[in-house]
């Protein structure tokens, strides 16, 4: 009672970590963590789970108020890969369903100064959540949402993504130089230019430490908003994709050979959180 | 009788005043809302439909 009674900044969040094998090392630029925001919790997580056998559990760590499940845990291979965020508990009318991106950085205020100087704006500025770091959300300077952490104890290791798993994130907007600017300001990373499909340059790659982290290209779907997109490593797009209807979800981009090698597609859940899924290697 | 009284007027003021308090807060966070309850903006719903000439980019190396 005198915990309440003190006032509603008693009330915290406690997020468990993002790994449960931190490196104590903070990988700058790295995308280390992916939340689904979804208004349809139940059906994603059958969606999700069905198709990739993602298995979805309630944090141990509950110190926040509202209902038990409004926040999932998502595991790959018993793995930490990400979380589920039931919007309809954020008492929103609009539907923000979306992956949502999270990269990391070592000083998470100076990163928030960057990203306000760059033209990005503060959805939520540097916040602790516990055991997990203290993370801000983001509008980056071309309008697409995506989050920042300083992690408590370390991010996860650089490891080869495996079947099933994340394989790579990537923005679309509709401008690719003032994005780049955006991300470069923030994080300090450097670009390459790749030809991708028939142009000399039509996908910028960002690295940080000669790392490859993210892609850059123009939003192929014309009028969508900016946002930030999200490849899963699959054996078989098509398999996966024939799926995809009976599991509430659509196919937006059937599976599709690409020039560079391998193919991809692109679907989205029963919330319309779209993610995009290829193959890998690229032969 | 007059002392016991008194103690469960006092008490039920207190609780009142502590309900007041907890309704003039912010609704609490919900776990894991952290951020994006404060934004209206949208992702990808798909409103384009299915399209055969849409570039789909991803890793490249």
């Amino acid at each position: 009672m005198v915990l309440l009674a003190a006032g509603c900044t008693a009330i915290t969040v406690n997020l468990p970590p993002i790994t449960e094998t931190p490196t104590d090392e903070r990988y700058v630029g790295k995308v280390v963590w992916h939340d689904l925001l979804t208004n349809t919790p139940e059906a994603s997580r059958r969606f999700y789970g069905e198709l990739f056998g993602w298995e979805f559990e309630q944090p141990r760590l509950f110190v926040g108020v509202g209902s038990g499940d409004s926040y999932m845990l998502i595991r790959h291979n018993g793995k930490l890969i990400g979380g589920m965020v039931d919007t309809n508990a954020l008492g929103k009318k609009e539907n923000i369903s979306q992956w949502i991106t999270t990269i990391s950085v070592a000083d998470i205020d100076a990163a928030a100064d960057r990203a306000a100087g760059a033209g990005g704006k503060i959805i939520n500025a540097p916040e602790s959540i516990g055991d997990r770091g203290r993370m801000a959300v983001i509008e980056d300077s071309t309008g697409a949402l995506f989050a920042m952490i300083q992690t408590k104890a370390g991010d996860p290791a650089d490891s080869e993504p495996v079947h099933d798993g994340w394989l790579w994130d990537e923005l679309w907007t509709s401008d690719v130089d003032r994005a780049a600017g955006f991300y470069q300001a923030v994080f300090g990373f450097q670009h390459k230019d790749r030809a991708f499909e028939n142009a000399d340059r039509d996908y910028r790659v960002l690295e940080y430490a000669d790392k490859p982290r993210v892609g850059i290209m123009e939003n192929p779907f014309e009028g969508e908003r900016p946002v930030w997109v999200n490849y899963i490593r699959v054996e078989d797009p098509s398999a996966v994709t024939a799926k995809v209807e009976a599991l509430g979800g659509r196919v937006l981009v059937e599976a599709r050979a690409r020039p560079i090698g391998g193919e991809v597609a692109f679907i989205a859940g029963p919330s319309g959180a779209g993610v995009a899924l290829q193959t890998w290697p690229l032969d | 009788m007059r002392i016991s009284k008194i103690r469960r007027v006092a008490g039920l003021s207190a609780l009142l005043a502590l309900c007041s308090l907890l309704a003039s807060c912010e609704p609490p966070q919900v776990y894991g809302s952290v951020g994006y309850s404060s934004y209206s903006g949208g992702g990808y719903y798909g409103g384009g439909g299915m399209n055969t000439s849409i570039r789909v980019g991803g890793r490249i190396y």
